[in-house]
């Protein structure tokens, strides 16, 4: 019998709203420890909790961009549970009444083809403390640093609407981009705030029911999460093989050893009304407005640029990867750059500049009108690719535009016959060597015939142009 | 920005002292009068009605204790150091009538104001939406004063209402009309009949006759407050811990031992037993929760009904046994405050004033109960009441 994955994904998203849920402390975890609290957050006998209107914002965007209904309506309850990582002993979560509902994400298959996976609920949620066990000697001791404790958290809760590790991976990145996109939060799995859990489970293929599900924690990347979801496929098929029941618990992803192993019972705690939480009210206008800060989203992005003459679906997902890419991108071609050279000089010769100087496409001088015209320049071969190279670093520091700094540093294309011929005939005659060893059969002796006039041309004169007449020159009968 | 009210800070005596329980924080007053699961506690900041009562003025006096984290009334002294201190007024946390229990039986007026409309920051108690700032004092006018001090919006509190009551409210066209829930005569003793009976007479022989009327669901009141109560309290407790404030557990082998250690060291077991009943609900029977919410909603129903024939309910108030300052177990609690309950329960406005209701040489106090947000035109019936609002001179005051 063949059996397909079912997998759902549960996943916590911290949002970059300037100040915690319920108090107006800096949502800042990377502070020293316990300087962002305040008695709200500490959970001080006596203080309330006070529900800021920038993170609701946030939340409310982030479920926007999730295509999610957002409900007028919403409400927290207290998760009651217990440990010292929960100032107040219970942990306010939107179980019973979410932010958003029925969302959904559209992520693209290997095929190409785009499916649609469900997003049951994207509710509001606070983050607890951050426990450091530690050993001093024989001694053993645990600090509780309550930075963390009440920074605002989206919950998104999936539909089991995914089959495959590699299509768990493309909702992450979708969503993530997404997110992103709308601003609302930084998705960095590695630093903590996006983190994800696997509900995964198989059946037998084309079965409406499903065995148990396990669910899968303690997954610090989207490579372990692909990994941990395989492996939990496999290991779940092999045990049904062997007519093993598959029990509903929770496992830990090791990265170390690349398995799944059984951690202790999750314990579910009740989810009370917090009587001083009054719910949560969204208007119709408010939804409106926000929906208008929203950006053309990545999926449809995606989409288009994989229409686009010459680009690969690697091609339109970088591009779309990133909202401010994506417009300076966009805003390249509408300034008539042509999009296959676009993305290879964004990626092959901007990006790294930009790394270097630790900027965003967003706020480099080098806009994107300006590097269409280089690239220009560099495609009616008015400059040769090199001679564009320079002109773009040194775009950086000047005001000039490409053809003025070309022209002012004399990298203008020599493309005059004249020009050329001399330069070819120069390193004919000069490397007499080479040129016998092509004639004698020697075909990578070319290459080397070509850069030298490449040098001779001191990078000006296009190395396709040098290299057909050098062919002209050398096979007078036609091109060997 | 935090509205004042704008008749708050002129209308009120500037320097009068008033008694405030340590189930309201104030900065730097350690907290251990609530017990030990605050000792060592000092709160970093006032609670708003503390702050509010400072900026006009008013100065605390006395060190009164309170039963632990201000459940019940065993060990409460608030209204005594009132009357031993000669101050106006006390304030004091109302969660199933203590305020209103402990005026009575001081001889004094105690009032509970409508959920909502006094801050509850920096108040500490075990059941969020059934407690309330309460004042005590020998006036009614003391009572409507600081009333309208505190009745202001708090951005502290996210839960106060919008519709805030303005005090003193306008003079009422007609005599209020009384109405007394005949269940509430069921189980009352002799004396408590007897009381009750008087204070109807009395309030007949003023020109306020009353009428008996019928709430069938009136038991359930105590009901509900007996789940949800203890459910909320359960939530609210969960922040003593030892982690960040009060006594920690000492020998544990791992945070999780302290934590569990400390927990089970620091309530007395009247609190513990109280949070764990509420534990029961939250974790084995949450349907009995729900049904007590909704239940809940239905008396509100049933209440709100009433009170379209009827501007004030009459109550009993005190009881005979048990004494609510000497009720030592949740069940002996929710007898003693058993007529207290259902305000509670509303989130309603309700006083009790002394005189009315004598029996046996003992007054048990009468309690009238009104509509949410009628808590001007109570307090100001309930100054036509007052004796001692009546002493000459007081009238023109009020």
């Amino acid at each position: 019998m063949r059996y397909e994955a079912v997998i759902g994904l549960e996943i916590h998203v911290q949002l970059n709203s300037p100040t915690k849920l319920f108090c107006d402390c800096p949502n800042d975890p990377s502070l020293p420890p316990n300087t962002a609290v305040c008695p709200v957050c500490l959970g001080l006998p006596g203080a309330l909790k006070q529900f800021g209107r920038v993170p609701r914002d946030k939340a409310v965007l982030s479920c926007l961009a999730l295509n999610c209904e957002v409900q007028p309506v919403s409400a927290f309850d207290q998760k009651v549970y217990y440990y010292p990582d929960l100032p107040r002993g219970y942990q306010l979560s939107q179980f019973h009444r979410p932010l958003g509902k029925n969302g959904w994400l559209e992520v693209p298959g290997e095929d190409g083809s785009w499916r649609r996976l469900r997003i049951r609920e994207a509710h509001m949620e606070e983050d607890v403390a951050r426990l450091v066990h530690g050993t001093e000697g024989r001694r053993r001791f645990s600090l509780v640093d309550f930075n963390r404790a009440g920074a605002p958290l989206v919950e998104i809760v999936t539909e089991p609407d995914m089959r495959s590790p590699r299509e768990a991976m493309e909702f992450i990145r979708m969503l993530r981009a997404s997110l992103r996109y709308a601003g609302t939060a930084e998705c960095s799995m590695e630093e903590g705030t996006l983190r994800a859990d696997a509900n995964v489970s198989i059946r037998p293929e084309g079965s409406p029911e499903f065995f148990s599900k396990v669910e899968v924690k303690n997954l610090n990347s989207i490579r372990h999460l692909g990994a941990a979801v395989a492996y939990e496929i496999a290991r779940q098929t092999e045990l049904v093989a062997e007519g093993k029941p598959v029990t509903l618990h929770t496992r830990l992803w090791d990265p170390e050893r690349g398995v799944t192993t059984p951690m202790r019972g999750k314990f579910a705690g009740p989810c009370v009304p917090d009587p001083s939480v009054p719910p949560v009210s969204v208007s119709v206008e408010l939804v409106e407005e926000l929906k208008n800060r929203l950006p053309k989203m990545p999926a449809a992005r995606r989409k288009e640029y994989g229409r686009l003459p010459g680009l690969t679906p690697e091609d339109a997902e970088q591009m779309s990867s990133e909202r401010d890419l994506a417009d300076y991108f966009e805003t390249l071609l509408a300034a008539g750059g042509p999009p296959k050279a676009a993305v290879d000089w964004i990626n092959n010769r901007l990006r790294p500049l930009l790394r270097e100087r630790n900027q965003s496409p967003g706020e480099t001088p080098v806009t994107p009108e300006r590097l269409a015209e280089l690239i220009l320049l560099v495609e009616k071969k008015e400059i040769s690719s090199s001679a564009g190279k320079k002109v773009l670093a040194q775009l950086f520091e000047s005001g000039l535009s490409p053809a003025e700094l070309a022209e002012k540093e004399g990298l203008g294309g020599i493309s005059d016959a004249e020009t050329l011929e001399k330069i070819v005939e120069a390193v004919i005659v000069g490397n007499p060597d080479a040129v016998n060893d092509y004639r004698g059969g020697r075909k990578p002796a070319l290459g080397f015939l070509v850069g030298r006039a490449v040098q001779a041309a001191a990078g000006r004169a296009d190395p396709k142009e040098l290299r057909r007449r050098l062919e002209e020159r050398l096979n007078p009968g036609g091109k060997q | 920005m935090q509205r004042e009210n704008p008749q708050s800070a002129e209308s009120v005596s500037p320097a009068f002292p008033i008694v405030v329980s340590p189930a309201l924080a104030v900065a730097g007053r350690p907290a251990d009068p609530l017990g030990r699961p605050l000792a060592g506690y000092t709160p970093p900041e006032d609670a708003t009605a503390v702050r509010l009562l400072r900026a006009a003025g008013a100065e605390f006096a006395g060190n009164p204790r309170a039963a632990e984290l201000a459940f019940g009334l065993v060990g409460d002294t608030t209204a005594r150091t009132l009357k031993e201190t000669g101050s106006a007024a006390a304030l004091g946390l109302d969660t199933r009538g203590e305020v209103r229990l402990a005026a009575a039986a001081a001889g004094l007026i105690g009032y509970r104001p409508s959920w909502g409309i006094f801050s509850r920051s920096g108040v500490i108690g075990l059941v969020p939406s059934m407690e309330a700032i309460g004042l005590v004092a020998k006036k009614v006018s003391t009572i409507g004063k600081l009333a309208a001090l505190l009745a202001v919006p708090d951005p502290a509190d996210f839960s106060m209402r919008r519709d805030l009551p303005q005090f003193p409210g306008p003079a009422p066209a007609a005599p209020p009309r009384l109405g007394l829930v005949g269940e509430c005569r069921s189980g009352l003793s002799p004396e408590e009949s007897g009381a009750l009976g008087r204070a109807v007479g009395s309030l007949g022989e003023r020109g306020f006759a009353v009428t008996e009327v019928s709430l069938p669901e009136y038991d359930l009141f105590s009901l509900v407050h007996r789940i949800v109560g203890p459910v909320e309290a359960s939530s609210a407790a969960g922040n003593y811990d030892g982690v960040r404030f009060g006594p920690r557990a000492g020998d544990a082998a791992n945070w999780n031992e302290m934590y569990l250690n400390t927990r089970s060291e620091i309530f007395t077991p009247l609190v513990k037993s109280y949070l764990f009943q509420g534990a029961f609900f939250q974790f084995r029977d949450y349907p009995a929760f729900e049904n007590a919410a909704r239940l809940r909603r239905r008396l509100a129903g049933a209440a709100g009904k009433l009170f379209r024939e009827f501007d004030f309910l009459v109550f009993p108030a005190l009881r005979p046994a048990p004494d609510p300052a000497k009720a030592g177990t949740v069940a002996e609690t929710a007898a003693a405050f058993l007529h207290a309950i259902p305000a509670a329960v509303l989130g309603a406005p309700a006083i009790t004033l002394p005189g009315y209701a004598r029996e046996g040489g003992r007054d048990f106090g009468l309690q009238l109960i009104g509509p949410p947000l009628a808590d001007a035109a109570l307090l100001r019936f309930a100054g036509r009441l007052s004796p001692a609002d009546s002493e000459p001179g007081e009238r023109e005051r009020q």
